[in-house]
């Protein structure tokens, strides 16, 4: 095990150095978003996007204060091993959590986020830096969530076109009366649009063959 | 009476954390054959990535129970490497199954220096191989030796540690251990990161079929009727829920005697092949799932993995003790674990309810029979 920094002289006030963070994300924009806000916060940052560049070996050469890690990780046991192993590797922030922190800890968990300390980290700074990442997970979630939103409605309406454009086709029927009829099938069945156009999709699909 | 009922019940759909292994199959077969329904359960299952995940859902409420490694209960309970809080287990998911996978080179060179003479054709014992590592770290004093194990709380940890003892090795001081997640074993050995590793199936048979490694012993040879996995709830959940944890146990113990059939395991090595849950090939968990009592060779040893049988299923405080031992043993604990602490978190009410509702034989006529033995 290479040598650690020393941990700073007793009653030397809080750490104002700045702080080495690791990021383990297997999600590149995230990782970016949270890589920009704590180099913005003054922390220095090393990350790994790549989920099979080992765990182990970073952790050694890149010798972080603080490890913040994706939940969905699949390497996050080789975290627990080295927490165990030495008490100068990076311990589990669960570590510092109190009951009163616990809602902020199942925060963190419900968002994705883990993360695991070296000694000598103050709590609050722990802390801080913690909602720092939580934060960027969600704006993350949110983006994600819209986007999903996006491609899906996107995908909705191509369905309703093609199920407009079969009853125009084979009813000889003028656009809206297409998509009158369409709506009216939805209203009396009391289903989403979608659904009925993708009903409408299968019959024409069935009678076709 | 109906009300007090409800109240003991969990309302919302349970969720279930697993790890897609083997030993998950119980969980699997409960929700597939209907065992969770027949008990009036709603059981929606959830496929986790890590041991520590599965901790740190269940520990803050994200799950209701979980497939967990057999030590994991106490060591969150003593607050081992995470935050400490109390996690029982009504129900153990089986027994053995473990295996000692070894580089095709180092393997080779143990047999070697065991010398054919002594083991006279047979496969050599743990204690054999040890010794013979033992030279082998002698003529070799740096040459790196890793050796991984799954998690720091886990019985593939004291088997690993224990095996190296029998040889006089200190697994702290003359090589590193360290944690590999099971799916990643068989490319770690063979990019020669790690020479060996101590896991279960079917990531021993893979390194054998893949021609990476060798099966140097099974943690039958070493430790027969070890515990392996558990089913774990936290304390408070057990203590708000104890309808719904009586429900869940039992519709699991049908499950387990559904996974001891050996004409079920045709239909188990299918549906572990399922993407949402082991998800690997359908080839490498039917010679899996053959590995467990039956089509055994050499090469491919057997595991006698089994669920019920032998009383795998019932939270014996013997086994925990055991465990607790472990610990201590291995310095994860600075003092014995007392024997309260023990009860805390070996649920014997649920188990033997569920039992008996079965026929079954419950906790205290199973505990007459002996633990864990010591090679």
């Amino acid at each position: 095990m290479a040598d650690r920094k020393a941990p700073p002289p007793a009653g030397s006030g809080p750490v104002t150095a700045p702080q080495h963070v690791l990021l383990v994300d297997s999600e590149p924009g995230r990782a970016a978003l949270l890589e920009q806000a704590l180099k913005d916060a003054g922390y220095t940052v090393d990350k790994r996007t790549d989920p099979n560049q080992p765990l182990a070996r970073l952790v050694a050469d890149t010798q972080p204060d603080m490890v913040i890690i994706d939940i969905d990780a699949p390497d996050r046991d080789v975290l627990e091993q080295m927490s165990h192993v030495s008490r100068d590797n990076p311990r589990p922030i669960v570590m510092y959590a109190d009951q009163d922190d616990a809602d902020f800890v199942t925060q963190a968990i419900r968002s994705g986020v883990s993360a695991y300390v070296a000694n000598g980290l103050r709590p609050e700074r722990v802390k801080s830096t913690l909602a720092v990442a939580v934060a960027r997970f969600r704006e993350f979630q949110a983006l994600r969530q819209e986007l999903d939103d996006a491609r899906s409605e996107l995908a909705d309406r191509k369905i309703v076109e093609k199920a407009k454009g079969l009853i125009m086709k084979h009813r000889k029927v003028s656009e809206d009366e297409a998509f009158a009829a369409l709506r009216k099938l939805a209203m009396d069945r009391s289903s989403r649009l979608v659904d009925v156009a993708r009903n409408v999709i299968d019959v024409f699909e069935i009678t076709q063959e | 009476m109906l009300s007090s009922v409800h109240s003991t019940v969990r309302p919302r759909p349970l969720k279930l954390g697993f790890l897609p292994l083997m030993d998950c199959a119980p969980l699997i077969v409960a929700q597939e054959a209907g065992y969770f329904e027949a008990e009036g359960l709603l059981v929606q299952l959830q496929r986790e990535p890590s041991w520590s995940s599965i901790r740190d859902k269940l520990v803050f409420g994200l799950l209701d129970g979980a497939h967990m490694l057999a030590p994991m209960p106490l060591a969150c309970t003593l607050g081992l490497g995470s935050i400490n809080k109390p996690v029982v287990t009504g129900l153990g998911l089986g027994l053995n199954g473990n295996a000692m996978t070894l580089s095709r080179t180092l393997h080779d060179q143990l047999l070697s220096l065991c010398g054919k003479a002594n083991t006279a054709g047979r496969s050599p014992s743990p204690s054999e191989l040890a010794l013979a590592l033992r030279q082998w770290l002698d003529h070799n004093p740096a040459s790196g030796l890793t050796l991984a194990s799954v998690f720091p709380y886990s019985m593939h940890q004291y088997m690993l540690r224990h095996w190296l003892s029998l040889g006089g090795i200190d697994p702290d001081r003359e090589l590193s251990l360290v944690v590999v997640p099971p799916d990643m074993m068989v490319s770690a050995l063979q990019s020669g990161e790690i020479q060996g590793y101590c896991v279960g199936e079917p990531y021993n048979g893979l390194a054998v079929r893949q021609d990476a490694g060798r099966i140097a012993f099974t943690g039958h040879d070493l430790w027969p009727e070890a515990p392996e996995k558990v089913f774990g709830v936290t304390e408070s959940w057990a203590d708000r829920y104890p309808d719904t944890h009586y429900r869940v146990i039992r519709a699991l113990l049908r499950a387990c005697q559904w996974l001891d059939e050996p004409t079920n395991r045709a239909e188990l090595a299918h549906l572990l092949a399922r993407p949402e849950y082991v998800g690997l090939d359908a080839d490498t968990l039917r010679m899996a799932v053959a590995q467990m009592s039956s089509d055994c060779s050499p090469l491919l040893p057997c595991t006698h993995k089994h669920f019920f049988a032998h009383g795998g299923t019932a939270p014996l405080k013997s086994r925990m003790r055991w465990i607790a031992d472990q610990m201590l043993h291995w310095q994860q604990v600075e003092q014995a674990v007392p024997d309260s602490m023990l009860d805390q978190v070996c649920r014997l009410e649920p188990y033997d309810a569920a039992a008996q509702s079965l026929s079954l034989p419950t906790t205290a006529e199973l505990s007459a029979r002996p633990g864990p033995v010591t090679v």
